[in-house]
């Protein structure tokens, strides 16, 4: 797990103060009221990560609880090389990539199908001057989402995302201009929909 | 302004947190089980967690001088410094009595702290939710020490806790320039 390091950790640690530690410590040793401020501290970072890779509310909440789930019994792993947060980030991209392949239209849409066209088509009226990306994040096509969620939000190398997703280097270079040409396109206001 | 450069930017802006719209909780408490390790076993790795963090914390520990308010009366030493006794009292105390004295001297300090910076603008907006983490941190750790209250191994972590709530509360709201 913790050779997928490559999150952006400045994303995630905005105050670099080691307020966790004793909370960590305390969850490792079975303090559920600990794990629970961890819980608090943390699940809105994991849920926005689940929501991005899901582009479903319901999943990205099953996900999320997945994560916190699989987290109490992984805590027994971490061993300080890195920040819990960064080991966090990392745990639960994996488990919510693992979740996702448990679901078999996700299956389907990975190996051949691209998202539905009613997924896709976006609602150029929610399009304002205010451009809300993690809306069109959400309309892009499945596989192209992501990998661009994972190399461009979390800063995870390709290599990485081929080995997490189980496909090539270039697969995911591929996905990702293909992703980031199809967000650029939608804030030209070109191609709505396409 | 070009669109790849707009997308850099919008990228940088996004959120890195997203509230789900149901409570989580009740259903990943339902889930949990016991963490897999004996008793025995676990003992002795909180006592080891704990002399590490110690440790480390000793290590990382920057000088306090310079943060504690005029209006505080006592200032915020390291774990080092501070005795384990109240200021005026000779005789040192242990036990609950010691950790209820860290406890009042602590409020008292971060009360202060507090009423000095409200007026200045805070550097982070989700500073009061690691505050509140950090005093349900102390409470697991003054928990444990009703357990063990003469354990100075919790003792320093305590304290330890005590002074990275000071150190977040004064580091959000000092200005960047004065942090370089």
């Amino acid at each position: 797990m913790e050779s997928l390091s490559t999150v952006n950790t400045e994303r995630v640690n905005a105050v670099p103060v080691r307020y966790d530690e004793p909370l960590v410590r305390a969850a490792q040793q079975g303090d559920r009221q600990a794990y629970h401020a961890l819980y608090k501290h943390y699940h809105q970072r994991v849920y926005a990560l689940c929501y991005r890779l899901t582009a479903d509310t319901g999943m990205a909440e099953d996900a999320t609880q997945e994560v916190f789930i699989q987290l109490w019994q992984k805590l027994k792993n971490y061993t300080w090389k890195s920040r819990f947060s960064t080991w966090l980030h990392s745990v639960a991209t994996h488990i919510t990539v693992s979740y996702m392949r448990k679901q078999k239209s996700w299956v389907a849409h990975m190996l051949n199908i691209e998202t539905s066209p009613e997924v896709q088509a976006l609602d150029a009226s929610r399009c304002t001057s205010e451009v809300d990306l993690e809306a069109l994040i959400i309309r892009l096509p499945e596989r192209a989402r992501v990998v661009f969620v994972l190399h461009a939000i979390e800063g995870y190398r390709h290599d990485d995302i081929a080995a997490l997703l189980n496909i090539a280097t270039g697969t995911s270079k591929a996905q990702f201009h293909r992703a980031r040409g199809m967000l650029i396109k939608w804030l030209d206001g070109e191609n709505y929909g396409q | 302004m070009d669109s790849k450069s707009r997308l850099s930017k919008l990228l940088k802006q996004l959120p890195t947190e997203k509230a789900p719209e149901r409570d989580l909780w009740q259903g990943i408490e339902l889930g949990l089980e016991p963490p897999e390790r004996s008793v025995s076993k676990g003992r002795l790795l909180w006592l080891g967690s704990a002399a590490a963090l110690i440790l480390s914390v000793g290590l990382i520990t920057p000088p306090w001088v310079s943060f504690t308010p005029e209006s505080a009366q006592s200032p915020v030493q390291s774990p080092a410094q501070q005795p384990f006794e109240p200021r005026g009292n000779t005789e040192p105390l242990l036990g609950n009595a010691l950790v209820s004295s860290l406890s009042k001297q602590h409020t008292a300090q971060l009360n202060a702290l507090l009423t000095t910076m409200q007026s200045m603008p805070a550097l982070t907006q989700n500073w009061q939710q690691q505050l509140t983490d950090l005093r349900q941190a102390e409470t697991v750790i003054t928990r444990a020490l009703k357990q063990d209250p003469n354990n100075t191994a919790l003792l320093q972590m305590l304290q330890n806790v005590h002074q990275q709530q000071l150190f977040l509360v004064k580091r959000v709201h000092t200005p960047q320039w004065q942090r370089i």
